[in-house]
């Protein structure tokens, strides 16, 4: 059975709909990073948070972090350049630029600052993270939908 | 003597400008009354205008294919928004973000449109005459099934995971949904501003490339097509036109263009109110088409944006023309629904006396040439 040009043409503009679509999805899609300066152990080894530095992601508005600090930062695609500037002991200003890949399906995760200054790999540094807090949201008694003028009820 | 003349053609010409265009003339008067009223700066209110024409015209704009297949108003055009709120739903809860986002929701939007779309133009085929009330109906009976699915389906069969989307209960979708992480993402790329006034030109690139292709596919094969049937079904019938595949076709777009269009609105806005946000989308779109001066079986893309300007100015200008004449603000929501619906009833009778007028001449006419051949 021969097929339409009809056919192929129409064939072609799914496949490429297709294909945007899941290209989309790729460059699109969000990550939320917690940029951590925690002291902390890997394998058994200890890696000591840094006094104070400033970490930038993809160009981002560089963020200054103590000890103990903990930030938020959102990021669109799955290739990322990270560049943390500080001083060490010997009161010398490095700068260190590492690049890094986030899995597709990981939503949000660790990156421990500490770890990327000793020069671990990256899958070290950065972790899964699972929220354990129970937010708002969760304890939230229940909302109103109210579908059009007449009808509404309580969930 | 000359001067009589023009004077004459002119009253002529003036009377026949109003007699053809009383409704956009209402606006303008209702505009030009409440603007000084309201107070509002010509910076403001051009920058007001422009927000609303990137975040409208879309949706209008989709409007134009229907009519000129014959098919009236659109009104089913709320199934392709409801295809666009799936679309940026199911993006929400994927966290994709941005552009990206927007583009995702439409592409999703896709086929869930042309299946509303397909589903419509073959009932309104079934429903040849009556498709403005058919369609208005169908939209009742869709968003129906888009409520059930979006509150018991949407979580248990369509997994949504985000506790952020679903309700405590653990299934369906929230009220609203925050798009905070589109919000206004067309509009800001590339933006300009002049003086106080900024302006989207992405949306507005986007507006144009569509207004070339409505321009364009009036010229294509199947532009001609749905021109024959909005003239005549049964002349297309005998000209080899499939009448009711191209009718099809015609809501198909049209529902497709609703669902990017909605999309592009609710980027603008920022928050998807999930059961409302496409219940009075027809009816404002329509209101603001038949405002342009369009009617039931003509319409051109100089309507819309005729008609986005007039019905939104005045939207605009209402709640506080209101205000500072009788201290109430809540004037301007009451004209919103008040005139929306009037605009729609009064073009619809203005038509139907069109139709029974032209129905009357022809038969006089009709008897006239008997009369003659006797």
């Amino acid at each position: 059975m021969k097929l339409s040009k009809k056919f192929w043409l129409r064939a072609a503009a799914v496949a490429f709909l297709i294909l945007l679509g899941v290209v989309m999805f790729f460059v699109g899609r969000q990550h939320s990073i917690l940029v951590d300066n925690k002291t902390t152990e890997i394998d058994g080894v200890s890696y000591k948070a840094l006094d104070v530095c400033e970490v930038r992601i993809d160009g981002g508005d560089p963020e200054e972090l103590v000890p103990r600090d903990r930030i938020q930062i959102d990021v669109m695609d799955q290739h990322h350049t990270l560049v943390v500037s500080y001083t060490d002991a010997n009161w010398e200003e490095k700068k260190i630029k590492v690049r890094f890949t986030t899995p597709v399906k990981e939503e949000m995760m660790v990156l421990s600052i500490p770890a990327v200054v000793a020069g671990l790999p990256m899958d070290k540094c950065l972790t899964h993270f699972e929220s354990q807090a129970v937010t708002v949201d969760q304890i939230e008694q229940g909302e109103t939908i109210q579908i059009d003028e007449t009808t509404s009820f309580d969930i | 003597m000359t001067k009589i003349k023009s004077t004459e053609s002119f009253g002529k010409k003036l009377l026949k400008l109003v007699k053809n265009n009383p409704v956009p003339l209402m606006f303008v008067i209702i505009c030009v009354i409440c603007i000084p009223l309201s107070g509002y700066s010509a910076g403001y209110l051009i920058g007001e205008i422009i927000t609303r024409i990137a975040r409208n015209s879309f949706l209008i704009i989709s409007l134009l294919i229907p009519i000129m297949a014959g098919m009236g108003l659109n009104f089913g055009m709320t199934l392709g928004a409801m295809a666009g709120e799936i679309g940026l739903i199911l993006v929400s809860d994927w966290k994709v973000v941005g552009i990206p986002g927007v583009v995702l929701a439409m592409i999703i939007s896709i086929p869930i449109s042309v299946l509303l779309g397909w589903f419509c133009g073959k009932i309104l085929n079934l429903a040849k005459g009556r498709e403005m009330v058919t369609s208005y109906i169908i939209s009742y009976f869709i968003s129906g099934v888009y409520q059930l699915i979006v509150l018991y389906a949407m979580g248990p069969i369509i997994p949504i995971k985000h506790s952020s989307l679903v309700l405590p209960r653990g299934y369906g979708i929230r009220n609203t949904v925050n798009l905070l992480s589109m919000r206004q993402c067309l509009d800001n790329l590339l933006a300009i501003r002049i003086g106080s006034v900024r302006i989207p030109v992405v949306p507005f690139l986007i507006i144009a490339i569509l207004c070339f292709i409505v321009v364009w596919f009036k010229k294509t094969k199947l532009g001609q097509d749905m021109r024959a049937v909005g003239q005549d079904m049964e002349v297309a019938r005998a000209a080899g036109i499939k009448v009711e595949e191209t009718r099809i076709m015609s809501i198909i777009i049209s529902t497709v263009l609703a669902g990017f269009g909605m999309v592009i609105y609710l980027q603008n806005m920022g928050t998807l109110n999930t059961y409302n946000s496409h219940t009075q989308i027809g009816m404002f779109c329509i209101a603001a088409l038949l405002v342009g001066g369009a009617s039931v079986d003509k319409a051109s893309i100089g309507n819309v944006f005729l008609g986005v300007i007039l019905f939104h100015l005045m939207f605009i200008v209402a709640p506080k023309a209101g205000m500072n004449l009788i201290g109430q603000a809540q004037l301007g929501e009451y004209f919103r629904v008040f005139v929306s619906y009037a605009v729609i009833t009064v073009a619809l009778v203005m038509y139907e006396s069109k139709k029974r007028r032209a129905n009357s001449l022809t038969g006089l006419k009709l008897a006239e040439d008997q009369e003659v051949a006797k």
